[in-house]
């Protein structure tokens, strides 16, 4: 920590000395910290190459990667139209890859999203308030936990079409007790925290103490934890299209997986490559997701 | 009429089927513009005191009058006014402010809560207050943890004072400070008090650091008020004998004195149903001592005293 | 690294320097404990005493190292003995007890347990011989009913106690020397008085010598026979407690006896003196550590940091040494004067 000390008069009250030596937090740029660590860059590339593609991927191979455009079984690079080679019904894995990629970062994103919200406010509320609150919003957590969540999925799922946004949902709700708990915990503890008691003995609302003090400072352990949410939901998403249980009208790179199952012993790569970017992919989220504790987290508590 | 009247307040915590009366019946009267000490160990519910009367804690029994308004069982909507009269100075310079608000945020906070909607009438307060508490213009932008624990400190009286109370209540305000901090700390709410006309309930465990701040000073034990006097009294004849061991254990930075361990044990021994809730340690406890509980009994020089020897 | 023996000081702590990855924290510091005495390192938070204590007995945090210097205890270099060596000293002949006595125990061990198992570790004794010491030591330190609390738990007691059992375990073996880091910091000041009384009749009867490692000028003043203070990672002042009371010389010292609020003062009709800003981090400045604060700083001071000055005659054990330099400043010029 290096700090400097300038010392001055303070016109208000002579003899007294204006403390201005204020403490440059050895916070490091933070482009430094991910310059040192070469697994987070590498992970960030690989994420951030995978979202553009994803953005992408009517750019780079336009028309519906499910259409027969080529003869079976193409090897990859056998022909370099079709880089990573085609599938049984002789259509280009590389554009189904590309356009499976959009489905199961979408599907990831946004379960997470739904249960990081649902989570966050579940947890938050239990945690702050306590009592009878807290009693019925944990057994509500706990009934939801318990269910398998493979199996709340597939019943969701037969009893709807199974629809991309079916898919986000119902994964969604699979996983916010995860988040819940997690919520609780923290809003718990930090509603002893003494600058919560501070906001209290002002005066401040409730609704301002759960949202501006508290949250604030719950948010970098949840969404740390949403990271790993995010992951779980591109696997999940992968594993109910491998059992085409996914959306019948799209690509998913479970679906992939699956359509190239029969075929494991010889066409290896098609079962091999959507599988490669699925682990690429989630690798890299936990990586990142690791990396952001300590980058979220301020100094605080440093003596 | 003082500025705030404590009667027979009681402040009780329930867990498992055992009731804890952390303050059993306390009374006390603050001054506009005194400084009234609280002094006592660990256990005896001088925090809890602290808490209750800035209405963080609801007393289970008692009244607290503060400007003739009884604000011991009123609800958060209409204590929200009340806050503007009496705040609080926290202990932990490091748990005290939100790590994620900028100081400048936090001080705006109270005064925009509070009424205060025109933005150049809070710059103007906050800069005020800045420059009482002797740091820069440009502290508003930091963090907290861009701070050192003394001017976290400072940040946190700022803090109570932006809303300009009347009476602060200070709990153990320089306890977790080093000794060279603690001066300038010390230094600073006693200008403060005369540039805002403040009151102060000054909480701390440190008996010499309360001598030198308090006018009048209150020892507590096991939740009760054991004796009060003002601070020359107190040292000059402590009638109470735990405020008596208290003064004789305190080492002092001169040679002259070796402190005694006039007590034995430890406070912790719980409550006995009858009699004088010190007696267990005390060194000149008496028959009486084990059948009545001694009541603060008010002395001619103004000090009151809960001791049957007194 | 066995070195000529010295038969007085039980520990001699040589041009010892500790540092971090970030930078260095201890300056390389000097000093000496006699038999049977105490010495006191004074200083506030982040000036390195607690560190230089632990490194005693190399109990430091995992990134600190010893820079350089010697730790001599019985003719041995601490700083570099081997591992098996250090253990066998450390518990028999260097004690430590810390200043938290809510974390320092074991909570699923029984408190009998964790005297017996030190006693066992460092002495030939039966189990039976070995708990009836325990129970000894349980008295020894006004533990009552100690055949009772011998299988308790540390959540059955209070901080006071807890701190007693600490105490009991770091006598078990009658070390030599007891390392003490703030041990009464976290009690309430009654308890403190019974704590340091026991600890002054322990060192009394089992002829101990102490390192009191506190912030509080009050217990220095009460309990210790020597004092060194530091400041930023180097030993500013260092004299007996008679000398430093009675007219410490550094600034620094001054300071801090004067911010303690010591008797009779009142807000009314004194201000208490202030150092002003804060404590400066170890590393980085040029020139004393202490002159941005310093009321009597001159322009040589952020010249070059000061070397310790000793005044009077001494040895290492019983020095007044003061590491100001205006002090050496004019004690040139006294010299001068002398000899001109």
């Amino acid at each position: 920590m290096v700090m400097t000390d300038i010392v001055a008069e303070n016109p208000d009250r002579p003899g007294a000395a204006v403390a201005t030596s204020v403490i440059d937090a050895k916070r490091r740029p933070l482009l430094l910290t991910w310059l040192r660590d070469p697994f987070l860059c590498l992970a960030t590339f690989i994420l951030i190459g995978v979202i553009v593609v994803a953005m992408a991927a009517d750019l780079i191979y336009p028309g519906d990667p499910l259409d027969m455009v080529a003869q079976p079984l193409l090897w990859p690079v056998q022909d370099l139209n079709y880089p990573l080679g085609t599938d049984a019904l002789g259509r280009d894995l590389a554009s189904g890859i590309v356009h499976g990629a959009r489905v199961s970062l979408l599907v990831g994103f946004f379960a997470a999203l739904i249960g990081l919200v649902i989570g966050t406010t579940i947890g938050a509320l239990a945690g702050y308030f306590g009592g009878i609150v807290d009693n019925v919003l944990v057994r509500l957590t706990e009934l939801f936990q318990t269910i398998p969540a493979i199996l709340l999925v597939i019943v969701i799922l037969a009893i709807g079409d199974p629809s991309v946004f079916l898919i986000v949902l119902s994964i969604g709700l699979a996983s916010w007790p995860m988040i819940a708990r997690l919520a609780r915990s923290q809003f718990m503890a930090l509603r002893e925290a003494d600058f919560v008691m501070a906001a209290r003995g002002l005066g401040y609302g409730t609704p301002r103490i759960i949202l501006r003090e508290i949250l604030p400072n719950a948010l970098p352990a949840i969404v740390v934890a949403t990271s790993v949410l995010v992951a779980n939901g591109i696997l999940a998403e992968a594993g109910l299209s491998f059992l085409n249980l996914g959306d019948p009208n799209r690509v998913s790179w479970g679906s992939l997986i699956g359509s190239g199952r029969t075929m494991l012993r010889d066409e290896w790569y098609l079962t091999a490559l959507p599988g490669l970017a699925i682990v690429l992919t989630v690798l890299s989220i936990n990586i990142i997701g690791d990396r952001l504790t300590d980058i979220l987290n301020p100094r605080s508590g440093e003596r | 009429m003082p500025l705030l009247s404590v009667e027979n307040l009681r402040t009780s915590y329930t867990s498992r089927g055992h009731t804890l009366h952390a303050v059993d019946g306390v009374s006390l009267e603050i001054g506009e513009n005194e400084t009234v000490g609280l002094v006592g160990e660990s256990g005896c519910g001088k925090s809890t005191l602290g808490k209750t009367i800035v209405r963080l804690l609801r007393p289970s029994e008692g009244v607290i009058r503060l400007n003739d308004q009884d604000i011991s069982q009123l609800g958060e909507r209409s204590l929200r006014a009340v806050r503007r009269t009496v705040q609080m100075v926290f202990q932990d310079p490091f748990g005290s402010l939100n790590p994620r608000q900028r100081v400048g945020t936090i001080l705006d906070t109270p005064l925009w809560v509070h009424g205060v909607k025109d933005a150049k009438a809070r710059r103007r307060r906050i800069l005020e207050i800045i420059g009482k508490i002797s740091l820069p213009e440009a502290a508003l932008q930091r963090y907290p943890h861009e701070f050192s624990g003394g001017q976290r400190q400072r940040i946190g009286i700022a803090r109570a004072l932006v809303l300009r109370p009347k009476l602060v209540v200070c709990d153990e305000p320089v306890s977790a400070l080093d000794l060279s901090i603690q001066a300038q700390i010390l230094n600073l709410l006693v200008d403060l008090k005369k540039d805002f006309g403040l009151a102060y309930l000054f909480i701390s465990h440190d008996l010499s650091v309360v001598r030198y701040f308090a006018d009048r000073v209150l020892v507590m034990y096991l939740g009760r008020v054991v004796e009060s006097a003002d601070h020359a009294t107190l040292w000059r004849n402590p009638r109470h004998p735990y405020t008596r061991a208290l003064l004789a254990s305190i080492p002092s930075a001169t040679l002259d004195r070796k402190p005694a361990a006039v007590l034995s044990g430890e406070a912790g021994q719980g409550i006995p149903e009858r009699g004088c809730r010190f007696r267990a340690r005390c060194p000149v406890a008496v028959k009486q001592c084990e059948t009545d509980d001694p009541a603060l009994r008010k002395l001619p020089d103004g000090s009151a005293v809960a001791c049957h020897l007194a | 690294m066995i070195l000529a023996q010295r038969p007085h000081p039980v520990l001699e702590v040589l041009d010892l320097r500790i540092g971090f990855p970030q930078g260095t924290a201890v300056h390389g510091i000097t000093f000496a404990i006699e038999q049977g005495t105490t010495m006191a390192l004074v200083g506030e938070s982040g000036c390195g005493k607690s560190l230089t204590a632990f490194s005693i007995l190399r109990l430091l945090p995992p990134t600190a190292s010893i820079l350089g210097g010697q730790v001599v205890f019985n003719g041995q270099d601490l700083a570099t003995v081997s591992s098996r060596e250090l253990r066998r000293i450390r518990g028999k002949g260097i004690s430590i007890i810390l200043q938290e006595p809510m974390t320092s125990l074991n909570p699923v061990l029984t408190i009998g347990a964790q005297i017996h198992e030190i006693i066992r570790r460092h002495e030939r004794l039966s189990r039976r011989k070995a708990k009836s010491r325990a129970i000894e030591l349980l008295d020894l330190v006004g533990i009552s009913e100690p055949h009772r609390r011998y299988d308790q738990f540390p959540h059955h007691f209070s901080g006071g106690m807890r701190q007693r059992v600490m105490i009991a375990i770091a006598v078990a073996c009658n070390p030599q020397l007891l390392i003490a880091d703030e041990p009464t910091t976290a009690l309430d000041v009654t308890i403190q008085a019974q704590v340091m009384e026991l600890l002054a009749r322990l060192r009394q009867q089992l002829s101990m010598a102490m390192l009191l490692i506190t912030h509080d000028l009050g217990a220095v003043a009460q309990w210790a026979d020597r004092v060194a203070v530091m400041y930023a990672g180097r030993i500013v002042e260092q004299a007996s407690v008679n000398e430093f009371f009675a007219g410490a010389k550094h600034p620094y010292s001054q300071g801090l006896l004067n911010s303690s609020v010591g008797d009779g003062a009142h807000y009314t009709n004194r201000r208490l003196t202030e150092i002003k800003g804060s404590i400066a981090s170890a590393a980085g400045a040029t020139g004393c550590s202490f002159a941005p604060r310093c009321p009597a700083a001159v322009a040589a001071c952020h010249g070059a940091q000061p070397a310790l000055e000793t005044f009077g005659p001494g040895t290492i054990s019983d020095t007044w040494s003061v590491a100001c330099s205006q002090l050496r400043f004019q004690k040139d010029r006294r010299d001068a004067v002398a000899v001109g």
